[in-house]
């Protein structure tokens, strides 16, 4: 016993012969909320991060003001490079505070860096230690990457929050950069990323607005790590339907021989893909389920009877089948992608089949037969039965 | 070199060795009074507070008293003693000598307490107990008569283990008091109460009490025994007694329970604990202890089932976080930035933004402060101590966030840690997690999250090494014993707890 604490003593000592390399304190770092990645003009790589100004405690009855001299609680910077770390370098002699990356949330692609292929920012962003797979990849729909970064916006301290909260919320397609790495690895599936826009808030172009908001309504389908085109709001809604991505989704639409439209909010939405082979030809059938409930009726039916209800899932049905196989026929015709795994299910069911087809599918895929049928079921027609009418609230 | 460092230590003895000073021993009383009274001045020569006086027993023998002033009660020794010995009716009185004694005890004297002797080394040690001494003419024997009484502290409620439910009382300096305390809580001729008498200057009354047929024997034999192999001049608190028998002196943890209410020392008795009361100190200490002994309270009984486990669960949580939260608060803060949810970070970011010190610099200098703010406030009389916890507390730590010494959110972990280790219910348990707090601090200084894990280990290998009079310090858990185990962390409800805990594992264990 005696002789162990001997040891445990000297033991004792190592901690002061040894430094405390990985020491930093928070004062000497500098995070990276955000990046940029942009395509210039001359082929180079412009690397931009956003980096949040701390704001100095103390002041009069705790009130904060941002340290610096600035006014504001983040600030951008870029350079140029001809890779990433070529450019983190030139940005690290312009701060003195060292990198730190793991609390990245988004990266932005410029579109036309997008366009010219992401293979070696894929191979960056998978390879460095510092940084996380769990970061957003989201692509900048027809403006320069830079410009979401120092885009104000009213309510966050840090703008790139809110792009990561509106690919949290589920509103659009969300993809990391994990995500987007296994689309890519995986056999008879395409990657796609949210793309987002900037938008004015209040739609008015001609009013010059101080801020812009960010949109995710679009998605961007990339081929061999090339961004080849969008889906807008609608086909991005049939695309998640499809993979089963979403949750909770709102339609609305006029509904034929009833004079008027309504609108569903919609739960438990799923989908049964079919991928059969027929000698070359491939047929896919696509059943997409969904139960709503119907919370806007702009119509002149009778919702007490059962059939009016009916009426009105056979037109939504018809609705969304349609949306749905419009934009299977947009990825089969402008990018020949399979951005909906159609493949995948002939190579999870068929894999027989899939190996002899597989250097093929693209062009099967853009010939293949489509059908979608869409089942739609309304538990409730809300808390009143008809629509207003001039006697009174729920007469026909 | 490491052969002086280390160097073993010798045995010290710190016994007074002079006994040649106011030696009595081996002396008789003689007949002559003059010279009996001379002899016992002469015992107590300088000591004022040694009353003697001098009467005659109705008239006929001379005789005198000795006693001390402030422990005997005077008005009782005025009552019953001196006015039946000089007033009664002289014809009752038996003429011969002999006889004398016999019929002052039998017929005079009411008192319970009294005991006959003729050696001066008794007479002088039952004086400063506060017996009253009677020597008489011509007699080679003297009576002393137990009439303690003076001014005492009575049974007050405890001042340091508050409970909301629960009695009220809690010991006070009195060895009598304490016993009778107990007593009273276990009516049974199974609860034994041994006395010793430890201090070779203080001669101070040591009691041992046990459950007759609970405590393992063996582990009562080793307790005794050891107390009776304490060799030491001085004992004026249990502590003395606790420091003295304990097996690892070096150890952080506690190894004897230390309280002053009766009802929880009892709980104790009844688990198989053997129970240590000193004279003159309201604080009795018992073992075998075990490590979820200490986070147990005596509410956690009193109280319903659920609500105990809830406290349980609660003030397990609050034991680690006064251990580990400023150790976790720097690592993650110097080390492992990446693990803090992002906005958080940039809170503390911007809170320790201008903050001159290093976190772990940060850390030391407010748990030290905060150390010595809660000393200064035990310290301090009690109309100043409101004052100062006030500035400690608010206007230093207000003040210096607003000076940006320290940041903000390091002001909440220190507090946060100080109110935590609070909730441990025992005191001298919850030193040990203050203790052990600085050195996890450097640790996590050093190799972050890495340091602490190492220092969890160590501290958990010694528990597990460590053993409260053969009792391992981690049972129940370590090792498991499933009936152990319905009340360890969490309490089984109070009819499934019917079978006594045989910690030492029967007679096996123990050593």
């Amino acid at each position: 016993m005696n002789k162990l604490y001997r040891i445990l003593s000297l033991l004792l000592i190592i901690p002061l012969l040894s430094g405390c390399w990985d020491r930093v304190e928070m004062n000497d770092v500098s995070f990276f909320m955000a990046s940029a990645l942009d395509l210039t003009e001359d082929g180079q790589l412009k690397t931009s991060i956003l980096v949040p100004i701390p704001v100095a405690a103390g002041g009069d009855n705790g009130k904060v003001s941002p340290s610096g001299t600035l006014g504001k609680t983040y600030f951008v910077v870029s350079a140029k490079g001809s890779n990433i770390h070529d450019a983190e370098r030139s940005i690290q002699q312009k701060i003195s505070r060292r990198f730190f990356k793991g609390h990245r949330r988004v990266v932005f692609i410029g579109e036309a860096l997008a366009r010219k292929g992401i293979k070696d920012i894929l191979d960056y962003y998978s390879r460095d230690p510092g940084s996380r797979l769990r970061t957003y990849i989201v692509v900048t729909k027809g403006k320069e990457a830079i410009e979401f970064l120092k885009n104000d916006h009213p309510i966050e301290r840090i703008p790139s929050e809110e792009v990561r909260e509106l690919e949290r919320s589920g509103v659009g397609v969300s993809a990391t950069f994990r995500d987007f790495l296994m689309m890519q690895a995986r056999d008879g599936i395409e990657p796609v990323t949210g793309a987002v826009e900037l938008v004015s808030p209040t739609g008015t172009v001609k009013e010059e607005e101080k801020y812009s908001l960010y949109q995710l309504s679009s998605t961007a389908v990339f081929k061999k790590y090339k961004l080849k085109g969008y889906l807008n709001d609608i086909e991005t809604r049939s695309l998640r339907w499809i993979k089963e991505e979403v949750k909770q989704e709102i339609i609305s639409g006029s509904i034929a021989g009833s004079g008027g439209n309504v609108g569903v909010v919609m739960n438990k939405m799923s989908s049964t893909i079919q991928t059969t082979m027929n000698g070359e030809k491939a047929r896919i059938r696509i059943v997409l389920k969904g139960t709503g409930v119907l919370n806007e009726a702009n119509v002149k039916l009778d919702l007490n009877q059962s059939g009016s209800l009916i009426l009105i899932e056979d037109e939504l049905g018809k609705l969304v089948a349609d949306q749905t196989l419009r934009t299977i026929r947009k990825a089969q015709t402008e990018w020949k992608a399979d951005i909906f795994g159609f493949g995948l299910q002939l190579h999870l069911f068929h894999y027989r089949t899939w190996q002899k087809i597989r250097p093929k599918w693209d062009a099967i895929f853009s010939d293949a037969d489509v059908t979608v049928t869409a089942q739609i079921s309304l538990r409730r027609a809300g808390i009143i039965t008809n629509s207003l009418s001039e006697n009174g609230v729920g007469e026909s | 070199m490491f052969k002086q460092l280390f160097g073993n230590r010798k045995k010290r003895s710190n016994v007074f060795q002079d006994k040649t000073i106011g030696s009595t021993e081996g002396e008789d009383l003689v007949s002559s009074l003059n010279e009996n009274e001379s002899r016992l001045r002469a015992i107590f020569n300088g000591c004022s507070d040694v009353i003697f006086r001098s009467f005659q027993i109705r008239g006929q023998q001379n005789a005198f008293i000795v006693y001390i002033a402030g422990l005997v009660d005077e008005k009782q020794l005025e009552e019953s003693l001196l006015k039946p010995l000089m007033l009664g009716d002289s014809t009752e009185s038996s003429d011969s000598n002999p006889e004398l004694l016999s019929f002052l005890r039998n017929r005079l004297i009411t008192n319970s307490q009294l005991i006959q002797s003729s050696r001066f080394q008794i007479i002088e040690q039952e004086i400063l107990r506060g017996s009253v001494a009677i020597c008489i003419e011509e007699q080679m024997e003297a009576l002393l008569v137990g009439i303690q009484g003076g001014n005492i502290r009575s049974v007050e409620q405890p001042s340091t283990e508050n409970t909301v439910r629960g009695p009220r009382d809690s010991f006070t300096e009195i060895l009598r008091t304490n016993t009778s305390l107990i007593r009273r809580k276990v009516r049974s001729s199974r609860l034994k109460i041994e006395m010793l008498t430890i201090g070779e200057i203080t001669q101070t009354e040591v009691a041992i009490a046990y459950m007759k047929g609970i405590t393992n024997e063996s582990t009562l034999k080793e307790i005794r025994s050891r107390i009776q192999n304490i060799q030491i001049d001085v004992v004026l608190e249990s502590g003395y007694i606790e420091q003295l028998i304990e097996e690892k002196s070096y150890s952080p943890f506690p190894q004897f329970l230390v309280t002053e209410r009766p009802d929880y020392l009892v709980a104790g008795l009844l688990q198989g604990q053997v129970a240590i009361i000193v004279d003159g100190s309201p604080f009795a200490i018992s073992a075998p202890m075990t490590f979820w002994g200490f986070l147990q309270a005596g509410e956690d009984y009193y109280e319903r089932v659920l609500y105990a486990n809830l406290i349980r669960l609660i003030r397990l949580s609050f034991a680690m976080i006064a251990l580990l939260l400023p150790s976790l608060y720097v690592a993650l803060t110097t080390f492992h930035q990446q693990m803090i949810p992002t906005n958080l970070l940039l809170s503390i970011a911007s809170a320790r933004e201008g903050v001159p010190f290093p976190a772990l610099v940060e850390a030391l200098m407010m748990e030290a402060t905060f150390e010595g703010l809660r000393e200064a406030g035990v310290r301090l009389p009690k109309q100043v101590g409101q004052a100062v916890s006030i500035v400690g507390g608010l206007v230093v730590g207000q003040a210096a966030v607003q000076a940006g010494i320290v940041s903000a959110p390091m002001v909440i972990v220190v507090s946060l840690t100080g109110i935590a280790s609070f909730t441990i219910p025992r005191y001298n348990f919850s030193l040990a997690f203050r203790i052990l707090r600085f050195p996890l601090i450097l640790l996590a200084g050093m190799f972050g999250l890495y340091g602490i894990s190492v220092g969890l280990m160590l501290i958990l290998v010694h528990l597990c090494c460590l053993k409260s009079f053969g009792v391992p310090y981690l049972f129940p858990t370590a090792p498991v014993s499933l009936q152990g185990l319905k009340d360890s962390l969490f309490r089984a409800p109070l009819w499934t707890l019917y079978l006594h805990p045989q910690p030492t594992g029967k007679e096996k264990g123990s050593g």
